[in-house]
């Protein structure tokens, strides 16, 4: 273990919860940020995949600025926002993309580990480098609704180059990883962007076969309530993506559940009925998710689940990223 | 009026600020990703558009067009989509014409609905007859079902020449059922059947309760004024009919305007077009059995009134359950033994015959020829009608080696007594069967020595009148008592005499 230095000794150890190696590193990260924007940028990609995420991308604000709606740029947050940075953890062990729905719905979402990479990042661009920043808010705007959000996390993701628009109602996709859950961290600080990604992953090759036999992908086909359509061109790339939020919203956010169900019990001049709307097992579900705060409402995963992209990406896979990693090769090889 | 938005402004304006907004886009090929802000920008209001935005094009202030789009979100959200994952899952392609709803799949129309408000049991038999496994979770149908896994190739019905094994009637039931689904018979209807007695016929009765559905069999012969009644005290939602039943049904039907569906079309040739039914299969608290006429005797209620009683397929199995294990050491019926019914389809009676029929598993006789007798010579076991006092149903039942016994009950309490031997009814020897509890009540006091009211209960008796609360009431008592309206004694040995 490194000895303290002189300026050290006189700390109480007691407060000082920082290793010595990593203030090492802060020092060594913040005198890097003078000199080397990329050297920054490298120390935060460090920082981030260390703690979980999957991918790291940088934006322009000005760039963001240009495309985000007036009232959701990131500057109508952090008013001297200079650099807007993405990351992105993989979506759900391969085991979960093959449970029910219902299993899938409760345990498919990573969205804690975004939070806590993201909160992070911020924290460490504050504390090693000394700009103000801050974690992007992922949440709903308090005065417009459950429909919109504050900021576009997929606009910020798309722009720092580590997601791409698909046909699956826009929900961003990467060549290697997949379905990320996505967040984002503004700064004052300058880095320089990365840009968006060259190549649209989405439509996957098998995609494209199946919509020229059938006239759809299969997250148009596996859609539970039809929210998505839309065309692929002679080229093999997106022609229209058509989305029904409003479809997708029943399945996956159900904001309006709640007082639905209280409306109607309300209007009902049926005992029985009011009683299936207030204590029925699924109200009571319901009821039960939105109380204790656990998991989402709901989520629907179905397109994912067909998507090669978001199944079978170079990189989704765990047991594949492990198996690589302690030399095993690819899981299932020689097997028939 | 909140931000001074009208009901008639939320009319007026919100289809353009929701089809402006974020719930409906579109996007044509890959502007951002490709920073072709021109282009992006000339697609802007397809991709969808915030309230501030909107605001700036329709003209309203931005609280204004927030408050609409979500009343409008609202007005357009439907709840329970989340079922049709729960039930597709796993990635399963959907299908919306292969997903039904359960509510819906379970939804009956309001006459279904009177159907099944008769089925009041009082909680505490429910609670004995479910723990003493005489409720059980089999159906009519699912029974046809084990027939057809368990013995698929012997035969199940039989009607001169004609056979069909039980797998056989187990498909043709299938698909008729979807035939009948197609002509309109929703979960629950309630469904007449005016048919002469034969294999078709009991195909439909399988059809009828694959759906939910219980089944009336019409009496044939029965003026149109009296057949019109039945269908009306029935709930009839549909009368299958064939022959010249169909002249009658037709004429029962037209008050109410039921439809009537021609058993032709359950026949194969008929089913063409017959898809999967999408109703939910019966369980066995739906009811199965629809019996018209009398339900109890005279001293009960008027014999002559039309009544209608409904039984669950909880019921009629129970009481045939109690049948198999009564009749089987009496009469040396064993398990593959033939049965035939030596009435007429309308002659009372048929339905406790058809559910004895399918709890054994057994090859029924069943033809509309002279006298009812179906061909086939030599089969050892015969069910025909009885005598009994006025708004009984009695039955005799002869045995492989000729004795017989003898049965007697109600509509409202079918499968109540029985003795050994068919002497005449007023004779004693009468019985609860299997585990039916009888009771002589007289006046307010129970006094087993007395003349006095005969009641029964058991897990074979039904629970009240179709839609008939006052009669009801001089029929089916507290506790689950059914009043036979017959007077008897008991006798020491616990015997019963019925004195008419």
């Amino acid at each position: 273990m490194a000895k303290p230095g002189a300026g050290q000794a006189a700390r109480d150890p007691k407060r000082d919860t920082k290793s010595d190696a990593g203030r090492e590193r802060a020092a060594s990260g913040e005198a890097a940020a003078l000199a080397d924007p990329d050297a920054v940028k490298r120390d935060l990609k460090d920082y981030a995949l260390t703690r979980g995420a999957a991918a790291i991308g940088f934006a322009d604000v000005d760039l963001i600025e240009k495309f985000a709606p007036p009232g959701h740029g990131p500057r109508d947050l952090l008013p001297r926002a200079r650099t807007v940075i993405s990351v992105g953890v993989t979506g759900p062990t391969q085991g979960t993309w093959r449970t029910p729905a219902k299993v899938m719905t409760s345990i498919g979402t990573n969205v804690s580990r975004i939070y806590r990479v993201a909160a992070g990042l911020a924290f460490r661009i504050e504390s090693a480098f000394g700009h103000r920043a801050i974690y992007c808010p992922p949440h709903v705007d308090p005065e417009l609704g459950a429909r919109h959000p504050m900021q576009s996390l997929k606009l910020h993701a798309e722009l720092a180059g580590i997601g791409a628009r698909s046909l699956a109602g826009d929900i961003l996709l990467h060549p290697e990883f997949g379905m990320l859950y996505y967040g984002s961290i503004f700064t004052e600080m300058a880095l320089p962007p990365d840009g968006p990604m060259a190549e649209n992953p989405c439509p996957a090759p098998s995609c494209v076969s199946l919509y020229r036999k059938s006239g759809q992908t299969p997250c148009m086909q596996n859609c539970p309530v039809e929210c998505i359509s839309g065309s692929i061109d002679d080229d093999g790339e997106i022609e229209e993506m058509r989305f029904d939020m409003f479809r997708c919203a029943e399945m996956c956010q159900q904001y309006e559940n709640m007082p639905t169900i209280i409306e109607r019990a309300f209007e009902t001049g049926d005992v029985l009925e009011r009683e299936e709307l207030l204590y029925g097992g699924e109200a009571q579900s319901f009821f039960y998710k939105a109380t204790a705060g656990v998991d989402t409402n709901a989520q629907c995963f179905e397109c994912m689940r067909v998507c090669p992209i978001a199944t079978q990406g170079p990189q989704v896979d765990p047991l594949r990223r492990g198996a690589l990693k302690r030399g095993e090769g690819r899981p299932g090889d020689g097997e028939g | 009026m909140p931000y001074g938005v009208t009901p008639e402004m939320v009319e007026a304006y919100g289809k353009v600020i929701f089809d402006l907004s974020l719930n409906v886009q579109l996007r044509r090929g890959d502007p951002v990703r490709k920073l072709d802000h021109r282009t992006w920008l000339a697609e802007r209001e397809a991709t969808g558009l915030c309230d501030d935005e909107i605001s700036d094009r329709v003209g309203l202030a931005r609280p204004q067009v927030t408050f609409i789009r979500n009343v409008i979100e609202r007005r357009v959200f439907r709840t329970n989509q989340y079922r049709k994952l729960y039930r597709l899952g796993g990635g399963k392609r959907y299908r919306p014409d292969e997903y039904v709803d359960p509510e819906e799949a379970y939804r009956v129309k309001p006459d279904a609905a009177l159907i099944r408000r008769s089925l009041a049991f009082d909680q505490a038999r429910v609670q004995a007859y479910v723990a003493s496994g005489a409720w059980t979770a089999a159906t009519l149908v699912s029974r046809i079902a084990d027939h057809a896994r368990e013995r698929p190739q012997d035969t199940a019905v039989f009607c001169d020449d004609e056979r069909l094994s039980w797998s056989g009637l187990n498909d043709r039931a299938q698909t008729a059922a979807a035939a009948l689904a197609g002509a309109g018979v929703g979960r629950g209807d309630a469904v007449g059947l005016a048919a002469p007695a034969s294999v078709a016929a009991l195909i439909a009765c399988a059809a009828i309760w694959r759906l939910g559905c219980p089944v009336l069999l019409m009496p044939r012969g029965s003026s149109d004024h009296a057949l019109a009644e039945i269908a009306h005290k029935g709930r009839l939602a549909a009368i299958v009919a064939a022959g010249s039943d169909g002249r009658s049904a037709a004429a029962a039907a037209k008050p109410a305007a039921i439809p009537v569906i021609d058993l032709a079309v359950l026949e194969p040739d008929g089913l063409h077009n017959a898809e999967p039914t999408r109703l939910a299969s019966a369980v066995a608290g739906d009811p199965a059995i629809l019996l018209a006429g009398p339900a109890a005797g005279p001293t009960a209620d008027d014999p002559d009134k039309l009544h209608v009683v409904a039984h669950t397929h909880h019921t009629v199995l129970a009481g045939a359950r109690a049948l198999v294990a009564a009749l089987s050491p009496r009469l040396g019926a064993g398990a593959g033994a033939a049965m035939r019914w030596d009435g007429a389809i309308d002659d009372a009676g048929l339905e406790s015959v058809l559910a004895y029929w399918l709890e054994r598993g057994a090859a029924l006789g069943l033809c509309d020829g002279p006298g009812g007798a179906p061909g086939g010579d030599g089969v050892p076991m015969r069910f025909a009608p009885g005598e009994g006092p006025p708004g009984t149903v009695p039955l005799t039942v002869t045995g492989p080696g000729g004795a017989d016994v003898a049965l007697m009950g109600t509509r409202a309490a079918p499968f109540a007594l029985m003795r050994d031997g068919g002497r005449s009814p007023s004779d004693g020897g009468w019985r609860g069967v299997g585990e039916t509890e009888c009771r002589i009540a007289a006046g307010d006091a129970e006094r087993p020595d007395t003349l006095g009211k005969l009641e029964v209960r058991g897990a074979s008796t039904a629970a009240a009148l179709v839609d008939d609360p006052i009669s009801s009431t001089k029929i089916f008592l507290p506790g689950g008592w059914v009043g036979l309206g017959l007077a008897a004694v008991a006798t020491d040995d616990g015997d019963l005499v019925i004195s008419g």
